[in-house]
């Protein structure tokens, strides 16, 4: 998407006035720009806003092989911003230096430069900084007798001196950007600048769970991160211990590229990517093909609109990996990015595929309804981290005073689910009865009435063809073959398990399964198509030119689908072969070859695989069940079954959730019983 | 309106007329049957605007002539109900309907029987009569291939060819294609060509089964009716243009296989066994001797069966729906059917019997 760039519109406008203000300079002599000037145009690209500070001092504090980092605010940044460290400290020689551009200790030669393993190394930062703010340095080295301090203002740097000092570094920052007072108009609210530093705090303490970090804020503490073992406890420092707890670790896997790190389920998808940190080599970073690889991951599994929560590390020889892109290093460059791309992919799915994913019903605050489909949710998410008191979403109903009444409605509609669980028993029982009407001797030929018994041969009755699959029904999960399961409204399959109830959005579930069947089908091998019925009596559709068109260049797409159409005068089509589930499930060919033709033309950029995709979770959708549609019990047992053999069956093609869980727990604990 | 009418015949008659009684309807009175006695005859109409049928009852007192417009589901429970009682009777008056049995009482608020639309009745000769078996026979061995969705309305009835002394039935979901050609009891008054829709023709089986009468038939301009000694069907015709079927049928073939019937159809069920939902396809593989079945579905397995057969031809591999297969095997009473084939992306014919063709088109199996 481009970026609406304000400079592109006013631009034009300036050089217009410019011009006939008759500003231009007559002449304009070239001249090499004085250091300090330098350092203040550096200042702009490295120093964005006081959270910027806090990424460079830290990371030179973690460069400096700190255990315990302290981060003391005021003002959100703008006042002061003071970095202490345990590391390994500086000497008067390297204070010295310690503002000079382009001065490091971190690399020496070009060599170094191509396998980097320091967070910092271009030797900007501090210099930079240094020329906007009043800096100020105290450090010990590790064994020396006495610290030495360094200040500079403005970019004048003074002496260093000898001074009392615990081991290790600490920086301060004043008054940043005192000098510059357009950038000091450019700073946010106090909130607003301290969210981003909360934020960076999360961004740098992930991938360092081993040192221990405290931020505070005008003195009082924001967050406080003891050293932790594993990343999941400093996700749980950081985030609260419900989202921690929900992860799911990715297993390590290492061919040149390692990949490890945790995922949430689609469950705890959020509105915004802001909840996906992704990590090469210790530094955080965004990049296009890592959060590629996490849509591809969770396609299918989460609503088209939500963003999956992700903590992912990879691993890769710096040899192959440049970060020195971007002055903040907050993009990078891979010599192989589809190596890592597939690594990615590989390790994200696996992980996914293992997890067992069904959304939990809760009566207070469903993850159907935050998940679903309520697209304009409030975007109440606050910026991440600023809490380890994350507010639990898991309201109690009882104590909670201040239940809005979109939670009302779903606890009533709930109640009213249960209410009709009960109320539909008798009629089954009643379902039983003898009826002369349906003791007629000599079964009527399948389909000329819908409500005949399916016969025992696989009928073209336009029924759910889930009973005669040749599974022997019964078979299938026989643990709960006897406990209890029903339709309501025709649209959902209500089951009892055994810790709990399941309600299943029957459309969604076959759609599911649908969707799986057709992807391992064309899986299989590269050259395999979906079975295909030849028509007897071609269908003929008519289409728009530009359609055609897109359907004769994605011939092979559709030849992988099972349908052939073929030119049949102008802006005709005549639907030769049709994909044999859609044929039987009694959809129509030339009103599927007509959707297709529009949904290929209007979608021309998109590569071979994911058009192939939509269109199979089209036809996942067309052939699959209805809302509404009565299904008998075996079908409905059937449909459950395979809902424990499928993998991603937690949620339709579409990423809407399949099956809502209530649990035993919850239920007792909404009825006051624990 | 007063009638006295024995249990068991009101009962049939409202199994009969209760197919076109809508279980959910805008309009109540469509929910309803309408009685009518009149000359000594009890008759039940009913219709849900496309269908109606005229059932007399000829096992009735009729005390008093009139009319009456009751609730079909609840009229059809009263008597299912009781159906120990030998005869019950049946009076209406201007407020409600009164069904008494012997030591029963119901009362049932009706509507005014004016409100009911027209059931048209079967006057004059008919176009052509019929053997009412035989006609049954031939709609069991074509109705199940007409089309079930709405995406094609023409060929979602059965077409319906009179042409001298012969009946002809053709039906097609576009897939496949059955045809069954019969005898008329006498050459018919004039030719016809008309579409009957699917539940007329289901509704004639019903009433058309059970014995060895005679039927009437005769189509008019939009409607086709049909009389039999009780009863008269009546139903709009499917209007739109029926595929050129004829040219749809192959004229000849270069493998010719002669299978049994039944043992055929056991093994396309068991071959069925293993196909799923996503790949409903079973290979046939003719050989000089046998034809054998294979199916595959790649999490669940595989099945192969045979069954002997005798082939004219080439050895020839072709898939089928087994669904298509089993449709019509069904239906055939022949004890050995022709299966007749030219290659495996054309379509294959199975004959059987006198009159019965069916045109089946293969599946390309991935």
């Amino acid at each position: 998407m481009p970026f609406p760039s304000d400079g592109a519109s006013i631009r034009p406008l300036n050089r217009f006035r410019a011009a006939e203000d008759g500003c231009y300079p007559e002449t304009m002599s070239i001249h090499v720009l004085p250091t300090p000037l330098v350092n203040k145009i550096a200042a702009g690209e490295v120093v964005e806003r006081p959270a910027s500070i806090v990424k460079e001092l830290v990371e030179n504090a973690l460069d400096a092989e700190a255990g315990r980092i302290e981060i003391a605010v005021e003002d959100g940044g703008r006042k002061a911003i003071t970095v202490t460290d345990d590391g390994i400290g500086m000497s008067p020689d390297d204070l010295k230096l310690a503002f000079v551009a382009h001065a490091t200790g971190k690399i020496s030669d070009d060599e170094d430069l191509f396998a980097i393993e320091t967070m910092g190394f271009r030797g900007e930062a501090l210099a930079s900084i240094a020329a906007v703010s009043h800096a100020h340095i105290r450090s010990r080295r590790r064994g020396a007798e006495s610290g030495y301090e360094v200040s500079a203002s403005g970019g004048e740097i003074a002496p260093p001196r000898p001074c009392a000092a615990s081991a290790g570094t600490a920086v301060s920052i004043r008054d940043l950007f005192y000098n510059t007072p357009a950038r000091r108009k450019f700073m946010r609210t106090t909130a607003t600048e301290f969210a981003h530093i909360s934020e960076q705090l999360a961004r740098l303490a992930l991938p360092h769970p081993r040192v221990a970090f405290r931020l505070t804020h005008n003195g009082r503490e924001s967050a406080n991160l003891p050293p932790a073992d594993s990343t999941a406890e400093r996700v749980a420092d950081l985030f609260g211990r419900e989202l921690a707890d929900a992860l799911l670790p990715i297993r390590p896997r290492g061919d040149g590229v390692s990949v490890a790190g945790l995922l949430a389920p689609p469950a705890a998808a959020r509105s915004s990517s802001k909840w996906q940190y992704c990590f090469v080599n210790g530094r955080y970073i965004r990049d296009r093909l890592l959060s590629h690889a996490l849509r591809e991951a969770y396609r299918g599994r989460i609503d088209v609109q939500r963003w999956p929560v992700a903590f992912i590390f990879v691993e890769i020889d710096p040899a192959d990996v440049d970060v020195n892109v971007h002055p903040t290093k907050i993009e990078v460059r891979f010599r192989n990015g589809n190596q890592v791309h597939g690594a990615l992919l590989a390790a994200l799915r696996e992980t996914l595929n293992r997890a067992n994913l069904s959304p939990t019903a809760r009566l207070g605050d469903s993850p159907a309804s935050s998940e679903g489909n309520d697209r304009g949710e409030p975007a109440s998410e606050t910026p991440p981290p600023s809490s380890h008191d994350a507010p639990s979403v898991e309201a109690v109903a009882h104590d909670d005073n201040h239940r809005n009444t979109l939670d009302d409605a779903r606890r009533h509609s709930l109640r009213q689910a249960l209410a009709d669980f009960l109320k539909a028993a008798p009629p089954r029982q009643q379902r039983l009865d003898f009826s002369p009407h349906a003791n007629q001797a000599g079964a009527p030929p399948a389909g000329t009435d819908a409500t005949s018994p399916s016969t025992a041969a696989p009928g073209p009755s336009g029924r759910l063809p889930l009973g005669d699959l040749g599974a022997p029904a019964a078979g299938h999960g026989a643990g709960d073959a006897a406990a209890a399961i029903m339709q309501v409204h025709n649209s959902y399959i209500v089951a009892a398990t055994d810790d709990g109830i399941i309600v299943v959005d029957q459309h969604a579930l076959h759609e599911r399964l649908l969707y799986n069947d057709l992807q391992r089908r064309l899986a299989e091998s590269d050259g395999t198509k979906l079975t295909s019925q030849r028509l007897l009596i071609p269908e003929t559709v008519t289409v728009a030119p530009a359609e055609a068109d897109a359907l004769n260049r994605r011939s092979e797409l559709l030849d992988r689908l099972g349908i052939e159409v073929q030119a049949f005068g102008p802006r005709c089509l005549a639907v030769q072969r049709f994909c044999a589930l859609l044929a039987e499930r009694g959809v129509g060919a030339a009103d599927f070859v007509r959707e297709i033709a529009g949904t290929l033309a209007e979608d021309d950029t998109t590569n071979p695989e994911q058009m192939l995709q939509r269109v199979l979770a089209m036809m996942a959708c067309k052939a699959a069940v209805k809302a509404g549609e009565p299904l008998s019990e075996d079908e409905m047992r059937d449909l459950l079954a395979r809902r424990r053999e499928a993998d991603k069956a937690a949620a339709c093609p579409h990423g809407r959730p399949t099956t809502l869980t209530l649990t035993l727990a919850e239920l007792a604990r909404q009825f006051g019983r624990s | 309106m007063k009638v006295i009418a024995q249990t068991a015949a009101l009962q049939e008659a409202l199994t009969l007329t209760g197919q076109l009684v809508a279980a959910r309807t805008p309009k109540p009175v469509l929910q309803c049957v309408k009685l009518v006695a009149a000359d000594g005859v009890l008759t039940v109409l009913a219709t849900d605007l496309e269908a109606g049928v005229r059932y007399q009852l000829g096992a009735v007192q009729v005390e008093q002539d009139g009319e009456a417009l009751i609730p079909a589901a609840r009229l059809a429970g009263i008597v299912r109900e009781s159906a120990d009682e030998e005869s019950l009777t049946i009076e209406a008056d201007a407020d409600a309907c009164h069904v008494r049995g012997a030591g029963s009482h119901f009362k049932i608020f009706g509507y005014d029987p004016g409100e009911y639309p027209a059931v048209a009745d079967f006057d004059g000769d008919g176009d052509c009569r019929i053997a009412s078996d035989a006609l049954a026979e031939m709609i069991s061995k074509t109705l199940f291939a007409t089309a079930k969705a709405h995406s094609h309305y023409a060929i979602s009835g059965v077409l319906c060819e009179v042409s001298g002394k012969k009946l002809q039935l053709v039906a097609t979901d576009g897939h496949r294609l059955a045809q069954a050609k019969g005898s008329l009891a006498d050459a018919a008054g004039r030719d016809v060509t008309a579409i009957v829709p699917g539940k007329l023709m289901s509704l004639i089986q019903r009433v058309a089964a059970d014995d060895g009468e005679t039927l009437e038939m005769k189509v008019e301009e939009n409607q086709v009716l049909v009389r039999t000694a009780r009863a008269v069907l009546v139903s709009t015709l499917v209007q739109g243009n029926f595929p050129k079927y004829s040219e749809v049928i192959p004229k000849e073939a270069t493998h010719k296989a002669k299978i049994n019937t039944a043992q055929f159809e056991h093994r396309v069920r068991q071959a069925a066994l293993l196909t799923n939902e996503e790949s409903r396809g079973v290979r046939l593989a003719f050989g000089s001797d046998e034809v054998v079945l294979t199916s595959r579905t790649p999490e669940a397995g595989e099945a192969e069966v045979s069954c002997p057969a005798t082939l004219d031809g080439e050895p020839l591999e072709i898939g089928f729906n087994p669904a298509f297969l089993t449709d019509a095997l069904r239906v055939i009473d022949a004890d050995e059917i022709a299966f007749e084939m030219s290659a495996s992306n054309k379509p294959a014919v199975i004959k059987a019997g006198t009159g019965f063709l069916y045109v089946l088109m293969p599946v390309d199996l991935g």
